[in-house]
């Protein structure tokens, strides 16, 4: 049997995508409903509360682990800064995408009124869902260039 | 045109492993796996490196396959048509020369 030989930085890389799943299966469904009930601030106040610290526990745990495991220090090289400027650009475009689409959602919606822009509930959730969404794909992105280039 | 090398080879050679080799140019053992799979081109400070460590001229480590390169030929030196002269020089046949070969 053959196993697969993964690097630290990939696996910095897949916690980062559990992390962002993670997010997702989680957080997001009280956003959503946060933008169809209008829940009030204390809750969501409360809520951001804990997405910060389930991320601190989730971020310190899995990076330890990882220290643990892997002793050698990690070296960034001439390949990593390539990666990286590949995979901020792919994500610099979607973010792009999804402001202008966000925009044009805004302006063509009901929100756009006499007195000016106003936006209701959901943009959190849509906001959320376009971070986290352009997190998965950039880190996707940077796992298969790692993993191919 | 490929751009290859013989890095695997000379690092052998050496009895250098992957990650002593990384260590001694200073990136990852990823970097040097990618470089002998040609996945990637190193820069050229990067295969100075390589080649110094490795006590090789550059030229030996890297090179292009030139299997598919027959369709790039070499310059071609161009003869003078004219013999140069200096232009207190020209008289009027020479004028007529120039003027001729203008015309062709």
């Amino acid at each position: 049997m053959t196993s697969i030989n993964i690097s630290k930085k990939e696996i910095y890389i897949i916690i980062d995508i559990v992390f962002s799943i993670l997010f997702i299966i989680i957080f997001l469904p009280f956003f959503y409903n946060n933008s169809i009930n209008h829940l009030t601030n204390s809750e969501v106040i409360s809520k951001v509360i804990q997405v910060m610290i389930f991320s601190i526990i989730f971020f310190t745990t899995t990076y330890a682990l990882l220290e643990i495991k892997f002793k050698r220090k990690i070296i960034k090289d001439e390949r990593d800064y390539l990666i990286s400027s590949k995979t901020y650009k792919l994500s610099y475009l979607i973010y792009n995408i999804c402001l202008f689409w966000i925009i044009g959602h805004y302006l063509d919606g009901n929100s756009f009124k006499n007195n000016g822009l106003e936006f209701d509930d959901s943009i959190i959730f849509i906001l959320l869902i376009v971070i986290t969404g352009v997190s998965i794909v950039k880190s996707s992105y940077q796992l298969y260039l790692y993993r191919t280039s | 045109m490929k751009l290859k090398n013989s890095i695997k080879e000379k690092r052998q050679k050496r009895s250098l492993t992957q990650q002593e080799l990384a260590d001694l140019v200073g990136v990852s053992r990823q970097t040097i796996i990618s470089i002998e799979r040609y996945r990637y081109k190193p820069s050229l400070e990067l295969g100075l490196k390589m080649a110094h460590v490795l006590e090789l001229d550059i030229n030996k480590l890297f090179y292009l396959d030139l299997e598919n390169i027959s369709i790039i030929k070499p310059i071609e030196k161009i003869e003078p048509t004219i013999e140069s002269k200096k232009f207190q020089d020209f008289k009027e046949k020479d004028w007529k020369n120039l003027w001729n070969n203008l015309k062709k």
